[in-house]
């Protein structure tokens, strides 16, 4: 059983690829900006889980950009009231209001709306970045950071080895 | 598909099954502790919950055994409250609304006691409100700390002793006043020409007379002789001036002594309006007797009902606040509110059926619409409790409407009809002069109140049958109290109405009772009687203090018209003088010419 669940698991961490590694940061940066618990959160998970995107970057991406998305809170909260407020797509808002599921995601809570909004603009070009940044890494600095003293004891213990077990 | 996991669509499936059983295997335990932990800060006391069940399908909520402490007695509930069970509709908490359409709270008590304490840690904040509210609850009214008047008649003795008189202090200034003139006029006469100075003058005269001569001498004498009439009308003027001035003197002092005869009589009429028994004072016997009472309950329906009402227009302020650029909480930010097609209340209830177990028995309710946000709803909120198997009375009858749909022009209706209560050993009246207890009898009780824009209009109009009272008076007692004891005591029903209008903070009661009609009819003669006599003793009392005062007075004033007649005496003698003088110059006699 045991077997079963690791093998599982593997296969969910075996995408390593630097486009899927970004992807993953960037579904990271939509979850980790956004409030957690809302409609477009659980669609994001099932994507998550079902496109060929890295978990690990996933997770690790969703931790980083929390931490920022709680320093950038005022700047969703207006943005978001902006958006709302403004006199021309109050036609659209009302008419989303008036419906079951779109209340249900609560797009009329102005840390939900700035927040979105602002990692769907991020999204494709921070795609870009992301992808840059682990080829250019990959290339020219991961060789530095593995001949480090401490990532070799890091390399060498048992957490790094089950890490490696479950990332097949 | 390269870019498909399919294995990620079965991990999703397993996710999402362990969170709902999850959710399904915590909810009750997470409910539970929501509601007691916020239940408990909103109260400032604690608010325990024996158990919770959730269920699905139908969405229900069921809370059983819940206990909500009262603030200001920690071994007390304030309520509690056996079974609530809430039907809540699906597709509304989806559009984050809570609508109830139906929902039952069962056997709620008040003021049960409680196993342990339910005081909780305070906080500067919600200490802040305690104090508020304590404030507000021990406010006075106008109807606390009223004593009742003296029931009996007063010690003459102990008035006079007490009592400063007009009289003497006017008698006593008068006699020095007057002692002061009799000494300065007294010694004016000394220093006036006297019978010595006159004598002089005599033999001034005669020596004139006798003296014979010639031209010159004649002519000395003519001069002699003016001279002589100067000097005597000198002294004259100062007599009269002394005269004219004393007879002034004098007739002030007379006027003030006679003036001082009305002074005992407005005195009398002063002490009387003090001490005399005040019919007034028996007359409003209702209000003295049970305005402490009304005055208690009117403040504490007061105190819930400004308490209660905010409720009804916080969320609209919320509302707004949220809205406007007040800086939200990290984390949470505002909801944006839109215009809706079907406008309904974040939170309403359509019915709740309800018990209420009092005292007096088992009430059975229905309370309709309840929601802070009446104008969306257009409803205003309806309640009525009714019993008629109770155990201490007949039946009770509570309805009522709270009407802020209109928050600007608010109307909030009560009316309750009461019949055949039973009260045993009730305390009507604690003051110290006459303390009441109403044994046993039977209350029918209709109370009418309308609060209209903080503005209310309390009616209550009371009839207490077969009613047995107990009155326990000091054993000093007088008359009087007695007679009102008396009274009282064969009393078999009684009927008692209060009105209460005003504000909050400003309101005026009236109350009246067949104990008024009861006690004058009583003790009017009596009364009457014991008031004569008072007043007659009281009037004579006074008189005999003053008379001899004013008496002694009169006889200083007749001790200074001897002033007068020494004066009169003197003006008198110089006026002979002069006259003789005058007229023995004029027919030359005594003088003779030599030719």
């Amino acid at each position: 059983m045991l077997k079963i669940i690791l093998k599982f698991i593997k296969v969910l961490n075996s995408e390593n690829n630097p486009h899927q590694i970004s992807l993953g940061f960037c579904f990271a940066m939509i979850v980790g900006f956004t409030p957690i618990f809302t409609l477009h959160n659980i669609l994001l998970l099932l994507l998550v889980l079902i496109l060929r995107v890295n978990l690990s970057g996933f997770i690790l991406g969703l931790i980083v950009f929390s931490g920022i998305a709680y320093l950038l809170d005022p700047l969703f909260h207006a943005l978001g009231l902006f958006i709302l407020k403004a006199g021309p797509l109050e036609g659209l808002w009302t008419a989303l209001y008036n419906s079951t599921i779109w209340r249900l995601e609560n797009y009329n809570n102005t840390l939900n709306m700035g927040s979105l909004i602002i990692s769907l603009i991020l999204f494709v070009p921070g795609y870009f970045l992301f992808n840059l940044l682990i080829v250019n890494y990959r290339d020219k600095v991961k060789g530095f950071i593995e001949k480090l003293k401490i990532v070799q004891a890091l390399k060498a213990s048992k957490v790094y080895s089950l890490y490696q077990t479950l990332s097949g | 598909m390269k870019w498909i996991r399919w294995p990620g669509f079965i991990a999703f499936i397993i996710l999402a099954v362990i969170i709902a059983g999850a959710w399904l295997f915590l909810m009750d335990g997470i409910v539970h502790n929501r509601i007691e932990r916020y239940g408990t800060k909103a109260v400032g006391a604690k608010v325990e919950l024996d158990s919770v069940d959730i269920s699905l399908f139908p969405f229900e909520v069921e809370l059983i055994g819940l206990q909500i402490t009262d603030p200001e007695r920690p071994m007390i509930n304030a309520v509690e409250i056996g079974l609530i069970d809430v039907a809540l509709n699906g597709p509304d908490l989806l559009r984050r609304k809570i609508i109830i359409d139906g929902m039952r709270i069962i056997d709620v008590e008040f003021g049960t006691k409680r196993e342990t304490s339910g005081a909780i840690l305070e906080d500067k904040g919600l200490k802040k409100d305690k104090d508020q509210e304590k404030d507000f609850t021990s406010s006075s009214t106008s109807e606390k700390g009223i004593s009742l008047p003296s029931l009996d008649v007063p010690d003459i003795n102990d008035i006079l002793d007490r009592e400063k008189l007009d009289t003497l202090v006017l008698a006593d200034s008068l006699e020095k006043e007057m002692k002061a003139k009799e000494v300065e006029y007294k010694k004016r006469l000394e220093e006036m020409p006297g019978d010595k100075e006159f004598e002089d003058y005599e033999k001034r005269i005669k020596k004139l007379e006798s003296t014979k001569g010639d031209i010159g001498g004649i002519i000395k004498g003519v001069q002699e002789a003016d001279k002589i009439i100067d000097d005597v009308e000198n002294d004259l003027k100062l007599i009269k001036d002394a005269k004219k001035q004393f007879e002034r003197d004098y007739t002030s002092l007379k006027i003030r002594v006679d003036e001082l005869s009305n002074a005992p009589q407005k005195d009398f009429i002063r002490l009387r309006e003090k001490y005399s028994l005040s019919s007034q004072g028996i007359g409003n016997m209702s209000r003295l007797l049970f305005g402490p009472k009304v005055g208690a309950w009117i403040d504490k329906g007061l105190y819930w009902y400004k308490k209660m009402s905010p409720i009804f227009e916080k969320s609209l302020k919320d509302k707004k606040a949220e809205e406007e650029d007040i800086k939200p909480v990290r984390g949470k930010g505002v909801n944006v509110e839109f215009r809706e097609k079907t406008p309904m209340p974040d939170f309403l209830i359509r019915k709740i059926d309800t018990s209420l177990k009092l005292d007096l028995g088992k009430l059975w309710g229905e309370i309709e619409n309840v929601t802070p946000e009446q104008g969306i709803l257009g409803l205003p909120l309806t309640f009525n409790f009714s019993g008629d198997t109770l155990k201490d009375a007949e039946s009770v009858d509570l309805d009522g409407v709270i009407d802020h749909i209109n928050p600007g022009a608010s109307v909030d209706r009560a009316q309750m009809r009461l019949s055949g209560y039973r009260i045993n050993n009730t305390v009507i009246s604690e003051q110290k002069e006459l303390p009441i207890i109403l044994e046993k009898g039977s209350l029918g009780m209709d109370l009418d109140t309308v609060f209209r824009n903080n503005v209310f209009d309390i009616n209550v109009d009371a009839i207490f049958n077969s009613v047995k009272l107990k009155i326990t008076p000091k054993e000093s007692s007088g008359k009087i109290t007695r007679a009102i004891v008396d009274s009282l005591s064969k009393i078999s029903s009684l009927r008692v109405n209060a009105k209460v209008k005003g504000t909050f903070d400003d309101y005026k009661s009236d109350i009246s009772s067949d104990i008024d009609d009861v006690m004058k009819g009583a003790i009017k003669s009596l009364v009457q009687d014991l008031t004569a006599s008072f007043e007659k003793g009281l009037k004579s009392a006074v008189f005999q203090k003053v008379n001899g005062p004013i008496s002694d007075l009169k006889q200083d004033l007749s001790g200074l018209s001897e002033i007068n007649k020494a004066l009169t005496s003197l003006e008198k003698q110089g006026n002979d003088l002069i006259n003789g003088l005058v007229s023995k110059k004029g027919s030359g006699g005594g003088i003779k010419l030599p030719f």
